[in-house]
């Protein structure tokens, strides 16, 4: 027994001693940081790097082959251990989750064939790219669920991969497993950055948006009661929804696929419900904001391209500085739509929350003026936008426009706007058929001593270029219409406006359809006015361009917009941008917004352009710009049909001589009926059977 | 002690060993591993040939210590202790000196070496050299034969399951419970070889 634990001692012994003697012969030297950096990252050993293990990461690290962020789960935490370990500096890298972009899937998509293989969806792609009919389509066999590191992807009922963000740490292994790309890493710079590609599975509405909200995703997330979220994929592409919501005349709503069933989706209106919440918590939802950039973009005019277009760069981490020469933010929204239909509480709170993620405001600062294009360089701007808009009204050029009494729709609007109704009354002639006319009319109705207000324009009814609701509203609200009238002369006394003279027009479009009124003047009319307001179009201002010696280098055209390329908003000046009126002539709002938004897209490839390029910026590639019309119009039959939501509004006795607004909105039962009325379509998901040749042998086959 | 062995007597310890006692699935020693790391066929083919490595290592190294360190000073009994000992000093050392001066060997074995120095198959296959009687040379040939079976073994379990991780198992039988079954039945098809070698 003795000699047993004696040996054995002996033998440890012997063994300890060849062990450390051989540690000595056999040392190798292996740099403490690599453990040091291991610790450091985050030890799920999921590869999202790129490196087969945290281990291997770490050495790629130390080896000065990986950068001290090369842990995508660890993020910024793990960036800034392990630039500590090594002494260098954390460059920032944005972190990114997994985003899924089908709607459909196998749900709504008619299988090609049966598939009763291996139930991966590596394996059934294999097979003609698996069994869906649609070559964006996810197919549902989970994939990406069953090797989620962190169990972050769960299968949803309609077997699309449905993505758990409190445990989605960014590690791309469901985007690198995924062979239909069905599932991607986006940041959120990256949607800011995002127009619809072509693989993009965009509904009509979202095809048809200028500015590709992505409709049928919020309105999922309103049926589902997640507001917030809702929200914030609007802001994606749309800062201003609660104003939007209120005056957008929804050209989605007229390519919406429930026309198709009953009536359409009250797109715009589920858009004003969920910015109403906010509005009402009075608490802005926090957004994702880029660290600085330090690049200082010049924003010209504060309407909406110009605050959309810096509202996005300075999410982008630019710094935008917004000049603006009237006294408020937010250029025809408020100083033209009157407060009836958009409440200006309601949009200095929107505009007061843009800016207060870091954009600086000028007001009271005209360009050309108190600063100039060279004064702006000076200061130090790398990039300028121009979104001045159409400030100026057009005038009729009839005798007498320059009697005492007759002025301009537009600036009687921007006067009210800026809090001192000029006096008119008691009788008013409006003299123009669009909705700005119309907005003008109701206006002065409004007005305490206004009595009777007329509008008067050269086209019929049924053509004038006011919404028809807008013209329902003016007349229910008393504004006597004359239709097919154009103003021949205006005749005053003592200088002063007392009557207008009208001609019967008979046609405002030639053969070409052209506008090219004609008259038949032996027919007139007289009405009998105190003032004349005309509406009858807007225009550009660009006396600023003219006396730059720089600026007047930019191409305009005869009506005097400037020239930019449709998907860049570049002038001919790579370092100048524009959008909005100034470029399209009047136009809807959202219009504006797209453009600000296409701008930011384009000023920040021009900021990061390599050095010393000139900076030519080309359109994104792939751009998808229509939504495809694939519809199985059979299938649709099938769908039960439910009527559209209709919103309160205020009754016609109660909008005499005030402001209040007259839209009400949805309540929330309304909103989320409305919301689950959508269709959720895609670009193929219910359309019949996908002719594609390289598919047609399998139909034969199989 | 055995007459002299031919070379198709060693044939067939050879195959005796990877086939029909195969240490894994007709012995059962060494289950842990064979559960924990037969998900990732990179990990498996890793450890095959840690095991490979180790057991041939220790197996003789075990044989030299019961012939000169246990038998003379009558020491059998406390053979088991003995030979965790050296196996674990073994792997340590043979660790060092893969790192110095096979980098490449050592970066391929990675963790595995450490993880199975007290694995039971090592043990096991050391004893039973000891028990079987046999020679140096026979002990080195059953060693590796044996660690072969093991690694064979280990592999093509990594294969199948592999191939369930892609396929629709019911709920309650995934994981490890599917795993230990399909074990079993490749167990089952191993006793097919029975009676091969007698
Ligand atoms: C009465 C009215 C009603 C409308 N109703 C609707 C509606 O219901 N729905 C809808 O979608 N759209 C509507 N619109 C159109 C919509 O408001 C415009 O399309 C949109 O505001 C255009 O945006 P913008 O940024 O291009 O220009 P603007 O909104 O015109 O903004 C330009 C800004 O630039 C400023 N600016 C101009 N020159 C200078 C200078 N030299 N220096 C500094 N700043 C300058 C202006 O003061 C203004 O603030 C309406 C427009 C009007 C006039
Ligand atoms: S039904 Fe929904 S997804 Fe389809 S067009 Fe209408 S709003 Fe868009």
């Amino acid at each position: 027994m003795l000699t047993g634990g004696l040996i054995l001692g002996a033998l440890g012994f012997v063994s300890a001693l060849v062990l450390s003697i051989a540690s000595k012969v056999f040392y190798v030297y292996v740099d403490p940081r690599v453990e040091l950096v291991e610790d450091s990252l985050a030890g799920a050993n999921c590869g999202g790097c790129g490196f087969p293990g945290c281990n291997a990461a770490a050495n790629a690290v130390v080896a000065g082959k990986a950068p001290v962020g090369v842990c995508v789960v660890g993020g910024p935490e793990s960036a800034e251990a392990v630039g500590e370990i090594m002494g260098l500096p954390v460059e920032y890298h944005e972190v990114e989750f997994a985003e899924r972009g089908c709607r459909g899937g196998r749900f709504f998509d008619p299988l090609l064939f049966d598939y009763i293989g291996v139930q991966d969806c590596r394996a059934a792609f294999m097979i003609a790219e698996g069994p869906s009919n649609c070559e964006y389509a996810c197919l549902g066999f989970g994939t990406c669920a069953r090797n989620c590191p962190f169990d972050a992807i769960t299968m949803s009922e309609r077997n699309l991969p449905q993505i758990d963000y409190s445990r989605c740490t960014g590690c791309g292994t469901c985007e690198r497993l995924c062979p239909k790309h069905v599932i991607r890493l986006v940041s959120e710079s990256k949607k800011i950055l995002y127009w619809n590609q072509l693989d993009a599975c965009a509904a009509p509405c979202q095809a048809t948006c200028p500015t590709q909200i992505e409709i049928p995703r919020y309105l999922g997330f309103i049926a589902e009661g997640k507001y917030e979220e809702a929200l914030l994929v609007i802001k994606q592409h749309n800062p201003m929804p609660l104003s939007i919501g209120r005056v957008c005349p929804a050209p989605c709503e007229d390519v919406c696929r429930r026309k198709d069933v009953d009536e359409a989706v009250n797109i715009n209106d589920c858009k004003r419900f969920v910015a109403d919440i906010e509005y009402q918590n009075n608490e802005y939802l926090p957004v994702f904001v880029h660290p600085d950039t330090g690049h200082k973009v010049a924003v010209i005019g504060g309407g909406p391209a110009g605050l959309t277009c810096a509202y996005y760069l300075r999410r982008l981490g630019h710094s935008p500085t917004i000049f603006e020469s009237l006294p408020k933010l937010g250029g025809a929204m408020q100083y033209g739509i009157p407060e009836y239909r958009l409440p200006k509480k309601a949009l200095d709170w929107e505009i007061q929350g843009m800016l207060s993620i870091g954009i600086e405001a000028r007001v009271n600062t005209v360009f050309g003026r108190d600063i100039t294009y060279e004064s702006l360089l000076d200061e130090g701007f790398e990039a300028f936008f121009i979104a001045t808009g159409t400030p100026r009204g057009l005038w009729t050029r009839t005798e007498g426009e320059d009697l005492d009494g007759v002025m301009l729709g537009i600036d009687f609007l921007r006067d009210i706007g800026l809090g001192k109704p000029p006096a008119v009354g008691p009788r008013v002639v409006v003299i123009g058929g669009g909705n700005v006319a119309i907005d003008v009319a109701l206006s002065a109705i409004r007005l305490p001593g206004v009595e009777e207000v007329h509008m008067a324009c050269l086209e019929k009814r049924d053509e004038m270029p006011a919404w028809e609701h807008e013209v329902h509203d003016a007349l229910a609200e008393g504004i006597a219409l004359h239709n097919s009238w154009g103003p021949m002369r205006m005749l005053g006394e003592n200088g002063k406006v007392v009557c207008v003279e009208f001609k019967q027009c008979t046609a405002v479009f030639d053969e070409n359809g052209r506008f090219n009124p004609q008259y038949d003047e032996s027919q007139t009319m007289r009405i009998e006015t105190d003032s004349v307001l005309v509406t009858i179009g807007q225009g550009t201002d660009i006396g600023f361009i003219k006396e730059s010696a720089e600026l007047s280098k930019l191409e305009l055209t005869p009506r005097g917009t400037i020239v930019v390329n449709g998907e860049t908003m570049q002038t001919n000046i790579p370092h100048i941008f524009a959008s909005g009126e100034i470029t399209t002539g009047p136009n809807i709002a959202i219009q504006a917004i797209a453009g600000g938004r296409k701008a930011a897209w384009a000023i920040h490839q021009y900021l990061n352009r390599k050095e010393g390029e000139p900076g030519i910026i080309e359109p994104p590639t792939n751009l998808r710009v229509a939504a495809l019309d694939l519809v199985d119009r059979e299938e649709l039959q099938k769908v039960p049909k439910v009527k559209r939501e209709v919103m309160s509004r205020l009754p016609v006795q109660d909008r005499r001589r005030n402001w209040n607004e007259v839209n009400q909105g949805l309540d929330e039962e309304q909103a989320i009926r409305a919301a689950r009325r959508c269709l959720n379509c895609g670009i193929y998901c219910l359309r019949p059977t996908y002719e594609s040749k390289t598919r047609d042998f399998l139909k034969k086959t199989v | 002690m055995h007459e002299a062995w031919t070379f198709s007597d060693y044939l067939l310890l050879v195959i005796g060993a990877i086939l029909v006692n195969n240490i894994l699935l007709t012995r059962f020693l060494g289950n842990c591993p064979f559960l924990g790391v037969s998900r990732k066929m990179e990990t498996a083919t890793g450890m095959a040939m840690a095991v490979v490595f180790v057991m041939t290592m220790a197996g003789s190294i075990t044989w030299i210590i019961q012939e000169y360190v246990l038998i003379p000073f009558d020491l059998e009994y406390m053979q088991t202790i003995f030979f965790i000992l050296v196996i674990a000093a073994l792997v340590q050392l043979v660790e060092m000196f893969l790192q110095k001066s096979f980098p490449a060997l050592y970066q391929a074995l990675g963790i595995f070496l450490p993880l199975i120095t007290t694995n039971c198959a090592v043990l096991g296959v050391a004893v039973i050299n000891i028990r079987e009687g046999y020679n140096f040379l026979q002990t080195v040939v059953f060693s590796f034969a044996s660690a072969v079976g093991y690694g064979f073994a280990l592999i093509l379990f990594t294969g199948i399951r592999e191939q369930m991780e892609v396929s629709s198992i019911p709920d309650f039988m995934k994981g490890t419970a599917i795993g230990l079954l399909t074990a079993g039945l490749i167990s089952l098809s191993f006793f097919g070889f029975a009676g091969i070698v007698e």
